[in-house]
């Protein structure tokens, strides 16, 4: 049974459905109904998948543009999966979050579905050139996402987001097709471009790291490449916020680790060093600046920069192979477990921050104070995703971060110092935030406001559960993603090279 | 007399022979019927190309034209050009003088397409070459109370005066200096000739090529004809004779000038990021869609001599080139088109006056938005698949400033793409539904969005069509 073709493809048959049948009340049924089977089909996946295997499981082949070399290759492993599951996941809370959606629903439920294919049919590919035909494929609809349904700068943020993650793909492009061109014969086949490593370590293999960096770390994003995101993620509306943050950021991330770090190693060893300084300072960059910012949806942008430099740093840690392979070992499994936390947490976090603009009309954290009194469910809920975003122990992110402070010292002293001076500032930044929003006084206007629905809380409830499961038990996870790491096909970073 | 091999050129020939007479009899209420025929006459042109599909490459005519599956392509290219307008033209001109003429017009002009693909001899590509032109600016200044429409037919007429007789001057010297006007003599001949004569005549050969594909510095009649032209025409001039122009320029460069006689192929790749550089740029300023489309049309035309210009350099160009072509054909006329039934509904083609009409003029506006999207390079439409060979020939040729280049021109043109996008969908306007294209009108859209996206769903079709007609007469380089 196909099951990854059916996962994929599913939101997309969904998103078709939509425009054959009439009247908002079916369309938001369906887009849910659909957003659900994708979910409850990613369980299944996750049932049968075999968690001591670090082999790539599910797989699918067939033939798509024999005459280029390009294939239908599907698969997951453990690095795939817990990304598919999470996609899957935060698609469904988000249409179900946009139930009431009153402005042209069956486009945004449509644009959504589109945009799970994409998003599920990135991590599971393994073809190159159908890597990038899903990557560009969550491209397109967010766009619209943005511009349409955003907020008062949306048409220049979606256009910024556009052009910008457009140059990034390209890049890509140009480095997959560099790849491409070394095989004898053609092949986008990624295993097989792995395994034959047709760049070995000259000049060419430097100009497809720099291809693949552009294009990823704009996505993932890293300072200088990140300024398309405070706006998109500010203008989005919030299940757009929901999926930007919590998903296509993953994409960067996901692509270091996939595509960068197995096809062309030597080259990421020789510029691991510079990388890992980038990473530590869009980290400490990102928290510094969200710490300055007015607007409570841009400071929670800003720190998803943060979040993810930290990611960029466990992968820059785990590229230079000079180092002790458990070191390694730790920071690519950090730098994965980070992607899956900061997809719960930051997606949650975008969720509480619409669901206070929603009642209040404002972002602006000068006008918002004292909100404890009058929403405590809320601001509990509120507080303890902003605790989690910290990095507090017990909660996912102390997990994935540990992992990489660990890896990074025993690698570059000087870039753990520096990862711990960012959750520092983002320490400072969040309690400081909670101070201001939540304690304090309570200005008249706020005096009463709508308590959360049980649709907000539904939504709200798999991240907290997840979050917190994913900070009191990561050993399952960081087995699967070691194991993966270790006997899969990134046997580069188990210190296989 | 080898008139098996003409098939197609002897049905096209008869049916415009027979319309021609027909148009200006035919009652008013009845003009419609010179666009049928030519329908029957293009499905039965069609016809005889595809049984020309297996047959051997092959010289007629004392070698002066080719029989091989190049030339197959194009005839069947330029066949469904000039269907697909038929069903644009048919609703466009109803009621107006003309009406009738049109379409015979359009069948002389596929002829000439056709008749120029095949060519091996200079003063037979000359011919065709002017047949093209004489049909393309009949058909656009046709609406002769259309102050724009008379301009650019004018412009049509100057500039193609003027390159043509560039252009025969240099035919004239290759004439002078070997002997012959056959390519595939010139081939064995030219060695023997100073290369700054020959580099002299091939440049002046270019002029008249390069008015055709609207190669930079020769581009500059496209975007005031484009926008002065009926729409559908200016649909129809921005593939037909552009393709037209791309397979004489590669049969020519292949055949005459192997061995990259005189370096040809670097500087088609310096003209090609030259082309694509100027139309990008150009484009970003423009506040007509037929104008932006136009200035797209070129840039589209840079992307394709890199096909050229890497033509022997990579396996990939070729296919590459014929392939993008292809899909050029559906995306590029059904932008056109879908900006017909635009301008047909709101009466201009002006941008601020596109706001909201996603939602009023849905059909329409989707395929316009998709062939944009191809045009730009997604995936997974077929725009995407054709740069990517591309990409990879160029590439594979080592020439990765240009692939820097075509990726930053790329980049750009979706700016401009997004600003015709952007005012249908992120802004509204007062609700007011603009009813529903006409029937014809509506069945091609879709047919060109259709083929738009299949082409990049399942290339794997069009890439092995593609493949095979690689094969050009006399040829020892492929």
């Amino acid at each position: 049974m196909p099951l990854l073709t059916l996962m994929i493809f599913l939101p997309l048959t969904g998103a078709i459905a939509l425009y054959l049948v009439p009247g908002p009340r079916a369309w938001r049924w369906l887009a849910v109904v659909t957003g659900g089977l994708v979910l409850a089909l990613g369980l299944v996946l996750a049932m049968q998948f075999d968690w001591r295997s670090g082999a790539l499981q599910f797989e699918e082949q067939a033939e798509w543009i024999p005459s280029l070399g390009a294939s239908y290759h599907l698969a997951v492993d453990g690095l795939s999966l817990p990304l598919v599951l999470l996609s899957a996941l935060l698609t469904f809370l988000v249409l179900l979050f946009s139930w009431n959606q009153g402005q042209r629903p069956r486009a945004f439920f449509a644009l959504f579905l589109v945009m799970e294919t994409g998003l599920l049919g990135v991590f599971s590919t393994l073809d190159l050139l159908l890597f990038y035909v899903f990557f560009e494929l969550s491209l397109v609809p967010m766009y619209f996402i943005i511009g349409i349904w955003g907020y008062e700068r949306r048409i220049e943020a979606a256009l910024k987001f556009f052009l910008y993650t457009r140059v990034g793909s390209l890049a890509m492009l140009l480095a997959m097709l560099t790849l491409y061109l070394g095989m004898n014969p053609r092949t986008f086949d990624l295993p097989a471009i792995v395994a034959a490593r047709p760049l070995g370590t000259g000049l060419r293999s430097s100009w497809v790291l720099l291809g693949f960096f552009v294009g990823f770390a704009i996505k993932l994003p890293v300072i200088p490449f990140h300024s398309w995101l405070p706006d998109a993620h500010t203008e989005a509306p919030t299940a757009g916020s929901v999926i930007l943050a919590g998903v296509l950021l993953k994409l960067g991330g996901y692509g270091f680790l996939r595509l960068a770090l197995p096809t062309v190693p030597e080259a990421f060893n020789a510029w691991a060093t510079p990388i890992a300084a980038l990473a530590v300072i869009s980290a400490i960059y990102g928290a510094a600046v969200a710490m300055a910012q007015t607007d409570l949806k841009r400071l929670v942008a800003f720190s998803s920069v943060n979040h993810m430099g930290y990611v960029m740093l466990g992968v820059a840690v785990a590229a230079a192979s000079w180092a002790n392979p458990s070191d390694r070992m730790a920071a690519a499994s950090g730098a994965t477990y980070q992607l899956v936390a900061h997809g719960l947490v930051t997606g949650g976090l975008f969720f509480l921050v619409g669901m206070l603009a929603d009642r209040t009309g404002t972002r602006e954290i000068a006008r918002l104070s004292g909100l404890w009194a009058v929403l405590p469910l809320y601001s509990s809920i509120l507080a303890f995703t902003l605790f989690a975003s910290l990095g507090l122990p017990a909660l996912a992110h102390f997990a994935a971060e540990v992992q990489i402070v660990l890896g990074t010292l025993g690698v570059y002293r000087w870039a753990a110092v520096g990862m711990l001076l960012g959750v520092l500032v983002t320490t400072a930044m969040f309690l400081w935030l909670i101070q201001r929003v939540l304690l304090g006084k309570l200005p008249a206007e706020w005096a009463k406001l709508p308590n959360l629905t049980p649709r907000e809380l539904a939504v709200m409830l798999p991240l907290i559960l997840l979050i917190i499961l994913l900070g009191i038990l990561p050993g399952p996870l960081v087995g699967l993603i070691e194991t993966t790491l270790r006997s899969g096909p990134l046997t580069a970073l188990g210190g296989g090279k | 007399m080898e008139l098996w091999a003409m098939g197609p050129e002897l049905i096209l020939a008869g049916l415009t022979l027979v319309l021609l007479p027909l148009g200006p009899f035919l009652p008013p209420m009845r003009k419609e019927i010179t666009t049928w025929m030519a329908l029957v006459g293009l499905t039965a042109a069609a016809w005889s190309s595809a049984r020309m599909l297996s047959w051997p490459a092959l010289p007629v005519f004392s070698g002066t034209y080719a029989v091989d599956p190049f030339a197959v392509y194009f005839k069947l290219f330029a066949i469904a050009a000039t269907g697909f307008v038929l069903f644009a033209t048919h609703g466009y001109f109803r009621g107006r003088p003309h009406a009738g003429e049109v379409p015979t017009l359009l069948v002389l002009t596929c002829l000439g397409i056709i008749g120029l693909s095949a060519s091996q001899d200079l003063a037979l590509i000359a011919l065709f070459i002017q047949l093209i032109t004489v049909g393309s600016y009949i058909l656009a200044g046709i609406v002769k109370d259309d102050r724009r429409a008379t301009e650019a037919a004018l412009k049509l007429f100057l500039f193609a005066a003027a390159a043509g007789a560039v252009m025969l001057y240099g035919m004239s010297l290759l004439y002078g200096l070997t002997g012959t006007l056959r390519l595939p003599e010139l081939a064995t001949r030219l060695p023997a000739i100073p290369l700054q004569v020959t580099l002299a005549a091939l440049g002046m050969l270019l002029v008249g090529y390069g008015f055709k594909i609207t190669l930079v510095p020769f581009h500059t009649w496209a975007p005031d004809t484009y926008q002065g032209a009926p729409t559908p025409i200016a649909g129809f001039l921005s593939v037909g004779p552009k393709a037209a122009g791309l397979a004489v320029l590669l049969r020519t460069l292949l055949v005459a000038f192997p061995d990259n006689l005189g370096n040809w192929a670097q500087g088609m790749a310096v003209l090609a990021a030259l082309t694509m550089t100027v139309g990008n740029l150009f484009a970003l300023r423009q506040t007509s869609a037929k104008r932006l489309l136009a200035y797209s049309s070129i840039a589209q035309a840079g992307y394709l001599l890199v096909g050229v210009a890497t033509a022997t350099r990579d396996p990939l160009a070729m296919p590459g080139l014929l392939f993008y072509l292809a899909v050029y054909l559906f995306m590029n006329l059904g932008a056109f088109l879908s900006v017909d039934s635009i301008e047909r509904r709101t009466g201009t083609d002006n941008l601020g006056n596109f706001t909201g009409l996603g939602w009023r003029l849905p059909l329409s506006t989707l395929v316009l938005t998709i062939c944009l999207l191809s045009l730009a390079g997604f995936p997974p439409l077929g725009g995407f698949v054709g740069k990517t060979m591309l990409f990879g020939a160029v590439l594979g040729a080592g020439w990765t400033w240009l692939a820097v280049i075509m990726g930053a021109n790329i980049a750009l043109s979706l700016y401009y793409y997004v600003r015709v996008i952007e005012p249908l969908y992120l802004h509204s306007s007062p609700e007011q539904d603009l009813g529903r294209e006409t029937p014809a009108l509506r069945l091609i859209l879709v047919v060109l969005a259709l083929g738009t996206l299949l082409t990049g769903l399942l290339p794997q079709f069009w890439i092995s069509l593609a493949n095979w007609a690689t094969v050009l007469l006399a040829t020892s380089t492929l």
